[in-house]
């Protein structure tokens, strides 16, 4: 095993992965921005180096100075967390010429799934479902007819070089298809350059359903059962995680899940990672994405099989086999995590930065609050909002519902703006409740708000 | 479709004010990028109702190894500003320690072959009086 382990994150993940490290018996370094010289990340790990300027170009994306930081305090590997480097292959590759490990999957499998299309192409290859469309883009309307007429109504026009949820028009039915096929290559043009389209499968009603798996350097893939992230806000972030999925069967994880390893054999996949799907009401599940990384929502996942993920991912790396089979992995009861964030619902969440007065949080039985922060931290305007991780786990999903419900009723902050009343009030909807949320949920809930006021 | 990068511009921009050149040209694919920049930006200059005995400390400029210590770091030296006084080497290139001011070096916080982090203090510095 690893004796030194240098932490390239920073917030809550770098004293998520530094406390694994710490039951391990593995000393860790920390790196830091001088703005969270108070950060209990840089508190907390056994050494502690600072990497430059506030801003993240600056330190945490600075990739000589962390490097550097890499070289000087002897790490023998890196654990990357979430975000910043942890899904740059060159990153990867730099760690090893300097003789250090990178905690996460080969550069080749980074890269192989960088490539949403390319990833798309590989999953296929892995036959694992995914949403039918066009491979290429559709040169006119009468192609667009054909393709949409083949994989069936509703379609969607994306635009080849949009992302992020834009650039993206739903075709009801063979009539408008003409029209509105031209207007999106028109907006396409305008907006990014190129009007190039291809024609998808409108999947109604999707879920958010991922796939968390765990890879040896002996090839022994597992799969440690589903999340669901339905409940995004408008940029698509997830703000409530759960795990199991409410609606799930045991013939659809095994299914899901066995697709989910057969992606990531395909690729040579090693350590954690998530295979992202998008469920329809009747069941059929489509590959969206692979991330190759360790996910925010992992503890969910933690809660219901009782694996430490990250501990998992150290030992992957120091080329430990799993200690587990598919056939070992069990789902026990009901995990549910809520992103806390410094956004003030007030303001249309828009960032909130400044001194924690006060910082009271949640506890007791099945509630564990994942943070860098406490009373009088200063929260920088830099860095992601995200200021804490709530997770709670109880024996079924009511029951987790109802102890999310209390352990927000007791978190209070003061002195910055946070999404916990916004919270409160979407977990108290029955919709919610019920479990019978897709990715529209947030929207609606927050236009019948804006309709009660 | 290449294009330039905001960091890469901010970089040679920041190059190109540190080493005192006039012009900046980027060109990556058919996207280029060019400036011209004064003889020298405003630098913040000493105020008059500064403390008499104002002490500035030379921090390191990346995280690195301090290496090709100048004679003139030692304590008691009168430096000006721009006089390299070290490098901080990081993965084989060495990045100037320059004196960010006239003076005198009061300490020398760090010595040839130390790691550093960035920020760390390598000497303090006593600024020169305006009227010095």
């Amino acid at each position: 095993m690893f004796r030194k382990v240098l932490v390239a994150n920073r917030g809550e993940i770098a004293c998520r992965v530094i406390r694994a490290c710490r039951e391990m018996g593995i000393r860790t370094v920390a790196i830091y921005s001088k703005a969270d010289r108070d950060s209990l990340h840089r508190l907390m790990a056994d050494e502690a180096v600072c990497v430059g300027e506030g801003p993240n170009g600056d330190s945490y994306l600075n990739l000589g100075n962390v490097l550097m930081a890499v070289q000087i305090s002897g790490a023998e590997a890196v654990h990357p967390g979430y975000g910043y480097f942890s899904e740059r292959a060159h990153f990867a590759q730099a760690l090893q010429s300097i003789g250090a490990k990178f905690i996460g999957p080969p550069p080749s499998a980074i890269e192989a799934m960088g490539d949403k299309a390319a990833a798309k192409r590989a999953a296929k290859a892995a036959g694992c479902p995914v949403v039918p469309g066009s491979e290429d883009p559709i040169p006119d309307e009468a192609t667009a007819l054909r393709v949409a007429h083949k994989i069936g109504y509703p379609v969607l026009l994306k635009a080849v070089a949009g992302g992020g949820g834009r650039g993206i028009r739903r075709v009801e039915d063979p009539s408008e298809l003409p029209g509105l096929f031209r207007m999106a290559a028109a907006e396409a043009k305008a907006s990014f350059g190129s009007g190039e389209l291809l024609v998808e499968k409108c999947v109604v009603a999707p879920r958010h359903v991922e796939i968390q798996i765990l890879a040896d350097e002996h090839g022994n893939v597992v799969h440690l059962g589903e999340r669901e992230c339905s409940v995004q806000n408008l940029r698509h972030q997830k703000i409530l995680e759960e795990a199991p999925y409410a609606a799930m069967t045991d013939r659809l994880r095994r299914r899901m899940g066995e697709a989910a390893v057969a992606v990531a054999k395909a690729v040579g996949y090693q350590n954690a990672g998530t295979v992202e799907f998008l469920v329809d009401a009747s069941g059929h599940f489509y590959f969206l994405e692979m991330n190759t990384r360790l996910q925010v929502e992992h503890p969910v996942t933690e809660a219901v099989t009782g694996i430490d993920v990250v501990q998992q991912m150290l030992r992957i790396a120091a080329g430990e086999p799993l200690p587990f089979r598919q056939k070992d992995v069990r789902i026990h009861g009901h995990a549910i995590e809520a992103r806390i964030t410094a956004q003030d619902p007030e303001r249309d969440f828009a960032p909130s930065t400044g001194r924690i007065e006060r910082w009271i949080q949640p506890g007791g039985l099945g509630v564990r609050v994942d943070t860098h922060v406490y009373a009088g931290f200063e929260v920088a305007p830099y860095y992601d909002p995200m200021i804490a991780k709530l997770i709670v786990s109880a024996e079924d999903r009511p029951a987790a519902v109802r102890r999310l419900r209390a352990a927000l009723h007791d978190f209070h902050v003061d002195g910055i703006a946070t999404n916990i009343p916004f919270l409160r009030k979407l977990v108290e909807h029955p919709q919610y409740e019920e479990g019978a949320v897709d990715t529209s949920f947030v929207a609606r809930f927050l236009g019948e708000t804006e309709d009660a006021r | 479709m290449a294009s330039v990068d905001l960091d890469a511009i901010r970089h040679a921009l920041r190059l190109a004010r540190d080493k005192g050149f006039r012009e900046v040209e980027l060109e990556v694919g058919e996207t280029r990028f060019s400036a011209g920049l004064s003889a020298r930006p405003a630098a913040p200059r000493p105020s008059s109702a500064a403390p008499q005995d104002e002490t500035v400390t030379v921090g390191a400029p990346i995280v690195g190894y301090l290496q090709k210590v100048r004679p003139s770091l030692k304590p008691g030296s009168k430096v000006q500003e721009g006089d390299v006084l070290a490098c901080v080497t990081a993965l084989g290139l060495d990045t100037d320690v320059p004196a960010p001011c006239d003076g005198e070096i009061v300490s020398v916080e760090a010595a040839e072959g130390d790691a550093l982090e960035y920020g760390q203090p390598i000497a303090v510095l006593r600024k020169r009086r305006p009227d010095a």
